[in-house]
């Protein structure tokens, strides 16, 4: 539960269940949740990432893009939580396209909160979104304001990730754009100015965090230009990262994978963690 | 006194037989020359600034281990110099033990005052190379239909410009139908833009201080790229201080524009050193990702 009881806010306070049209994905989630996989307290290190699953913001592939990379993270020492967040297609929301942030941004709040109860550092608290959850990490990479709405010791928390690990990210809500992911989240007749301010190569400035960027080039559903963009963005902005592209790997890079070149996604990653873990 | 001398040219013997020297081009077709007589110029250790002609130097796998595929490698310098050693001979040892032969081609400089035309030499003699490796792939016991070229630096750029323009080589005979373009491309650090992103050196070395605006375009290699453009892996540093790391971007833009399959994989430190030895063990990745990479071209 990332919530405090009562204050959960953009909700219409309408009473839904959780819809799982089949196993693994979940089409409507009325409330956020976290789930932690903490490694055993000797392996663990200070690092924790929070792991934002994709599905075009209008389901969550929950397990393949979450829990399974949690499981990967535990291997390495990394505490991961996996967030299943309120999707803009909900009825029950008042403004569709900030609930997944407010969700995400209190998550991170949280994790910060009760670092010491995980055995965590606040300052080492990373996010990883694969396609419409890379668009979401790197939302809340960017966007400064807080749309929380918490108060108390809560509000002096930062929402900003201390790293970020986008992997087929959704980018750009104009040329290159997923259609499905514009649409789930903006609506279907969103303005120029609206697709432009939510498509996050314009959004990146000097602050944004460490990125790292994984892409297929024959990738379908989102397409590579999506990471190019974010990166030129970054190097622009002096903002440290990498971006990795395989030729093979489409829109599935995965703990698992077909190619062999593909999968050494996973020692690229860890070893980019260690660097941000030193 | 006397036996220093012994030991010392038994060494010089063992130096040498790792590595077999070709002069690329047939006795009197080398194009493009002043007929001058230059002196090969080291100005210091394994930086060779003149050379006479063009050469190869063959790094073979033992015969057990070699496959079929073979690598030329093109060394940078900014077109001003060659480093036939850290940029040349230590992949070539690399690629062996890979099971890849490798050739370290020292290319005439586009400096040298025996060219006619400068900017022509260099790509002259990479394509001029990749003839006669093909037309002699039998006797390596590798496939003309697995060659490859691996350029750093600068010459990333010449890996470049030979996978995009046309046979320039003027040789006649058997050598003239071999195809002068490579199979696949590795650029490490790569030379690309010769406009906003230079590597300021390289585009004076090559084209010479005051290059009209189209000429400029024109060596920019991510205006070259087509659908013909063979596969290519690039490697780049974020933080490259001599060659920008927005060069390979450009590059790979254009070859998705035109649909050409490769990768590129951009680490956030290397510098303008990435090598065989690496100071990041992230940066290090390169050499891994590289075979994997080979691996599959292999294997079409």
């Amino acid at each position: 539960m990332v919530w405090p009881r009562g204050q959960m806010p953009n909700s219409k306070g309408l009473k839904l269940n959780i819809e799982e049209k089949k196993k693994g994905t979940i089409t409507q989630n009325p409330e956020t949740e976290l789930f932690a996989f903490l490694p055993p307290k000797a392996d663990r290190k200070k690092m924790a990432v929070i792991i934002i699953p994709g599905g075009g913001y209008y389901k969550l592939t929950y397990n393949e893009g979450g829990f399974q990379i949690a499981k990967w993270l535990n291997t390495l020492g990394i505490s991961a939580f996996v967030l299943n967040y309120r999707l803009p297609t909900s009825p029950d929301l008042i403004q569709r396209e900030i609930a997944p942030l407010q969700d995400i941004q209190a998550s991170i709040k949280y994790i910060r909160k009760n670092a010491e109860l995980y055995g965590i550092s606040p300052d080492q608290v990373g996010v990883i979104g694969t396609s419409a959850g890379g668009h979401l990490a790197a939302t809340v990479s960017n966007i400064c304001t807080d749309y929380t709405e918490l108060k108390g010791d809560w509000e002096s928390i930062s929402t900003i990730p201390n790293f970020a690990i986008l992997i087929s990210p959704v980018i750009d809500l104009g040329e290159f754009a997923h259609v499905d992911s514009r649409k789930s989240l903006l609506g279907e007749n969103a303005s120029q100015e609206k697709i432009s301010e939510y498509s996050m190569q314009n959004r990146v400035t000097e602050k944004t965090p460490p990125t790292l960027l994984l892409h297929a080039q024959n990738d379908k559903t989102v397409p590579v230009m999506n990471s190019i963009l974010y990166y030129r963005a970054m190097t622009k902005n002096k903002v440290k990262g990498s971006l990795f592209i395989f030729p093979e790997g489409e829109h599935r890079i995965g703990i698992t994978n077909k190619s062999e070149l593909t999968d050494n996604w996973k020692k690229l990653c860890s070893d980019w963690l260690k660097n941000m873990g030193n | 006194m006397k036996n220093f001398i012994i030991i010392f040219t038994i060494f010089l013997v063992i130096q040498f037989s790792a590595q077999q020297k070709i002069t690329v081009w047939p006795k009197g077709q080398m194009p493009n020359s002043k007929g001058l007589k230059l002196k090969i110029e080291e100005e210091k250790e394994g930086r060779i600034t003149k050379i006479q002609e063009a050469e190869l130097f063959a790094f073979l796998p033992a015969k057990e281990e070699r496959k079929k595929m073979a690598i030329i490698i093109i060394p940078g310098g900014g077109y001003h110099h060659l480093t036939y050693d850290l940029g040349g001979y230590s992949y070539a040892k690399w690629l062996n033990t890979l099971g890849i032969s490798a050739f370290v081609l020292n290319y005439r400089l586009p400096t040298s005052p025996d060219l006619k035309q400068r900017e022509i030499g260099p790509l002259q003699d990479i394509q001029a190379a990749i003839k006669l490796i093909r037309k002699n792939a039998s006797q390596y016991g590798i496939s003309p239909n697995q060659i490859g070229v691996l350029g750093t630096s600068a010459g990333g750029h010449l890996a470049a410009m030979v996978s995009n323009l046309n046979d320039v080589t003027e040789l006649k005979g058997d050598l003239e139908s071999i195809s002068t373009i490579p199979d696949f491309a590795i650029l490490v650090s790569p030379v690309i833009d010769l406009e906003e992103f230079a590597h300021k050196g390289s585009r004076i070395n090559l084209l010479g201080e005051n290059a009209s605006p189209e000429k400029i375009k024109e060596y920019s290699m991510q205006n070259r790229v087509t659908e013909e453009t063979p596969t290519t892996i690039l490697f780049h540093a974020q933080n490259d201080p001599a060659v920008p790391v927005i060069n390979s971007i450009l590059y790979y833009e254009a070859m998705m524009k035109n649909k050409v399959k490769g990768a590129m994989f951009i680490f956030p430190e290397g510098e303008h050193n990435i090598g065989i030895i690496n100071k990041s063990e992230l940066t290090d990745n390169w050499k891994k990702l590289c075979a994997d990479w080979l691996k599959n071209i292999s294997n079409k």
